[in-house]
């Protein structure tokens, strides 16, 4: 299997007026061509951070440096811009949280769809929107070919995401980082979109970076897990072994938050993380 | 969108019959017509006659309806103080203020887009800041001053332009100047907090994130966003610029709307204030209707509202 993506000690640093935010503090990964890595952690603990470094696309604020930042072997920390624009939206794409705002209200789903490939390919616009047909009929957006021509609010939330995720393919890229791609969306639908993206990437074979804070989804998509917490990277390993036996107690607390009926009685409190206890633990 | 265009029409078509018989009445609030026509010399038989022939003497309904019918057909009365009819004296004023508006506008708009949208490429940043100094001193120095000190220089000493009138297009270029560098400082500051807002929005990282260069970025996906809220604040000021300026056409002498009713006014002459302020309130109605069918056109959402 030939790697897609290779991140050494990455760090990302905000400096704002009350000193330094280290946001990212030093994280190691790599993923194969058709793998699923989730990186797991609470808000604040930097995941979508890191998802969003290495396309180049955090805020311009913050300062990026790391070891290694390798897309198919093409150091990302040291592109140009322009050599940055040839890379997303074809080797590299990423779908967002909130399906809502991410889309443009002012263009056609055609427009939004069919830029992309026709600035990095150079394909004429009739075969982009082929294109863009095939891809919305595979995320399940019936009558793709009258719809392309609508408007972002004629469509439903789901929906909405699920023309992120074609658009996002695009490309066909073989990297596809989704930040917390449910968290916006119904509990039924996060189900379908879950089991839509990974039906596809089994089918496309593209390399998954799944950023969540929900356990359930790494239940159900990844093949390696990274628990972070605090900018670091505290545990990693094969999804089904991190969730059967976690070794550290911030991971152990996150699974421990999933509600579960029948360990859980409704009217209980949830176990909470208690960050002091693990706060005396980093430092020891 | 036919629906929509047809909705709003009827709504401008309403406002402006609301305003007509705003601008109607608000001439016989400042009190009788007819003694203010006769004169202070004037007796009451003078006021009497004056009132039979103008037909002030009949019922105010009346009156409007008539006022009303015959504006509908192009004649606006007749001009107690020149004895020519309204819409003949207007349209010899027209043409300046048109130009001089239009001119004023464009000018403003020219500048204040592209200033705008590179200050919020780089908020804070040293074109941002001479952005800002362009438009605090617009809006702190006062435009009669403005166009005083621009005659002295490039009218006396310098002797490029002439320095009244509008009988040659140079004539326009000072008042242009004065009036656009006034509209300027709403459009750009606008434009700038507009452009600020949307380059944050989620669907211009959802652009970045498809590798599309900048300019691309700002042209087609920010721009048309932001200019959403600066279209009507620019009806608006267009409106204010053909309204005629007062104080720029004295200080320049040029024969405009402004002047016009000012000096129309000042002689009690009813039927050329009326007028005026009837052509002047279908203008803004006009402007109004525009900036919401060039809203909706930029945004689909509204088409369906």
């Amino acid at each position: 299997m030939s790697k897609v993506l290779e991140v050494n000690n990455l760090r990302v640093d905000i400096p704002t007026e009350q000193g330094t935010v280290h946001a990212v503090k030093g994280i190691s990964f790599s993923l194969n061509q058709g793998e699923t890595l989730c990186l797991v952690g609470e808000s604040g603990s930097g995941k979508s951070m890191t998802a969003l470094s290495i396309v180049g696309l955090q805020t311009p604020r913050a300062r990026v440096t790391a070891e290694r930042l390798e897309l198919l072997g093409k150091p990302l920390n040291s592109l140009s811009q322009r050599q940055l624009n040839q890379l997303r939206g074809k080797d590299v794409a990423i779908i967002f949280q909130d399906p809502m705002t991410a889309l443009n209200p002012t263009l056609t789903i055609e427009r939004q769809m069919t830029e992309g490939v026709m600035r990095h390919e150079g394909v004429r616009r009739q075969d982009a929107r082929t294109r863009a047909i095939d891809l919305l009929n595979k995320v399940g957006i019936p009558q793709a070919t009258e719809r392309l021509y609508q408007y972002p609010h004629q469509f439903s939330g789901g929906q909405r995401q699920r023309i992120m995720i074609a658009m996002a393919l695009m490309g066909k890229p073989s990297l596809l980082i989704a930040d917390e791609p449910t968290t916006a969306l119904d509990v039924t639908i996060q189900a379908q979109i879950l089991d839509l993206i990974r039906t596809l990437a089994t089918e496309l074979d593209f390399a998954l970076l799944m950023i969540t804070h929900d356990f359930g989804v790494v239940a159900a998509m990844a093949d390696r897990v990274s628990v972070m917490y605090g900018g670091k990277i505290v545990e990693s390993g094969p999804a089904c072994e991190v969730l059967k036996s976690p070794q550290h107690p911030y991971t152990q607390g996150l699974i421990a938050c999933i509600p579960v009926p029948g360990r859980t009685t409704p009217g209980s409190r949830l176990p909470v993380i208690d960050h002091e206890k693990l706060a005396v633990k980093e430092l020891s | 969108m036919l629906r929509f265009l047809l909705r709003r029409l009827l709504v401008a078509l309403l406002v402006a019959l609301a305003v007509s018989s705003i601008s109607f009445s608000l001439a016989y609030l400042s009190g009788d017509p007819a003694i203010a026509i006769a004169g202070s010399g004037g007796s009451a038989q003078d006021a009497e006659l004056v009132r039979q022939l103008y037909g002030f003497d009949r019922p105010i309904f009346v009156q409007y309806a008539d006022w009303i019918f015959q504006a509908l057909q192009g004649n606006l009365g007749t001009s107690y103080y020149f004895s020519m009819p309204v819409s003949q004296i207007i349209g010899e004023r027209i043409p300046v203020t048109l130009i001089l508006g239009t001119a004023s506008f464009a000018v403003a708009l020219l500048v204040a887009l592209p200033l705008g949208i590179l200050a919020a490429l780089k908020p804070n940043g040293l074109l941002d800041r001479i952005a800002l100094l362009i438009a605090v001193s617009g809006q702190a120095v006062p435009s009669f001053w403005l166009g005083l000190i621009l005659i002295v220089i490039f009218g006396v000493w310098l002797n490029l332009v002439p320095i009244s009138g509008a009988d040659s297009w140079s004539g326009f270029i000072l008042p242009v100047v004065v009036l656009s560098y006034y509209a300027l400082p709403a459009l750009m500051r606008l434009m700038r907090a507009s452009m600020i807002d949307v380059l944050q929005a989620n669907y211009v990282r959802t652009a970045r994130s498809k590798g599309l260069g900048m300019p691309t970025v700002i042209l087609r996906h920010a721009l048309r966003n932001a200019v959403l809220p600066l279209v009507s604040v620019a009806a608006v000021q267009l409106g204010i610029l053909l309204s005629g300026s007062i104080v720029i056409e004295s200080v320049f002498a040029l024969n405009g709307l402004g002047r016009l009713a000012w000096e129309s006014l000042l002689r009690s002459d009813l039927a050329v204030v009326q007028g005026i302020i009837l052509i002047l309130s279908l203008v803004y109605v006009m402007l109004t209707t525009l900036a919401d069918l060039i809203n909706a056109w930029l945004d689909p959402r509204i088409r369906e509202a």
